[in-house]
């Protein structure tokens, strides 16, 4: 990975999210983007600022361009599995907690990883202490873990973070 | 709603309205299914199933019927907007719930549907 073109990509990325953010609220007069230049230029001073101190959030287009429909889709079956389960006369619920160790390093992606966690079928994150999160399951299933392994790994790909293979849990 | 006269009856907007209407037909599908999953689950964990998955669902697909009626693209991404932040809203927010019930000591229910495992 050469080191100017990640220079580069770390001011782009931002300020193109910035100015599409801009161009969502604000329109496209040419008047609004004199004012916009400005916010997205202070914004951008803001973050250069913020980030000196904090770890960097360098996105990888692709893990990311991967993750959108693999997550809308989940978030998909994740609403038809609550309605069938309501509507089920019989309501078939197996309720259970699971401990997972996460793997990902603290920061952002951590906390997408576990706030995603909550979107994905029968599964929400109840706890976070240190590396190991609680997470509540709707109904108990052999493949709950290794779903969680799967989404690690895809919000992992995001931020450019290769996981170790996941052991049994300690 | 009103249309401009050159396009009214034409077959894109009555294609969109069709769209308009399967979507937000479906969103209101799944919002009626967290509010049944809020007043049938056992516990506040299942239910808070219901709520984050179902009615962000249910937002979605509403989201998506409106988007359709709309004159350009930002008008729409600003609604796309909204959604992500509605959908991270819920998630935060039962992540929260959660926590603050298990350290106040409100214990799961735990399966009844397969035999119930230890921790």
């Amino acid at each position: 990975m050469a080191d100017a073109s990640s220079m580069h990509g770390s001011i782009l990325l931002p300020a193109l999210l910035l100015a599409l953010l801009w161009w969502t609220l604000a329109g496209a007069g040419v008047g609004d983007w004199v004012a916009g230049a400005i916010a997205i230029i202070a914004a951008l001073l803001v973050h250069r600022a913020l980030s000196s101190s904090a770890p960097s959030l360098r996105l990888h287009p692709l893990g990311a361009a991967a993750f959108i429909p693999w997550f809308l889709l989940r978030a998909f079956q994740g609403g038809l599995d609550v309605a069938i389960r309501a509507f089920s006369p019989g309501l078939p619920l197996a309720p259970a907690t699971l401990h997972y160790r996460i793997r990902l390093p603290e920061g952002g992606s951590r906390t997408l990883f576990v706030n995603t966690i909550s979107l994905l079928p029968g599964t929400f994150s109840a706890d976070l202490s240190g590396d190991r999160v609680t997470v509540h399951l709707l109904a108990r299933t052999e493949e709950a873990e290794s779903t969680l392994a799967e989404l690690e790994g895809k919000v992992g790909a995001i931020f450019g973070h290769e996981l170790e293979p996941k052991e049994a849990a300690p | 709603m009103t249309l401009p006269p050159d396009l009214a009856g034409g077959w894109l907007v009555s294609l969109l309205d069709l769209g308009t209407g399967i979507l937000v037909g479906v969103g209101a599908f799944f919002f009626l299914a967290g509010t049944v999953g809020l007043l049938r689950f056992p516990d506040l964990y299942c239910r808070l199933h219901a709520l984050t998955k179902a009615d962000t669902l249910g937002l979605g697909f509403i989201t998506a019927g409106l988007v359709l009626q709309l004159p350009g693209w930002n008008a729409g991404l600003q609604l796309l907007l909204i959604w992500v932040l509605a959908l991270s809203a819920a998630a935060t927010v039962c992540h929260l719930l959660a926590s603050a019930s298990l350290q106040a000591g409100i214990r799961p229910v735990e399966g009844a549907d397969e035999e119930g495992e230890g921790p």
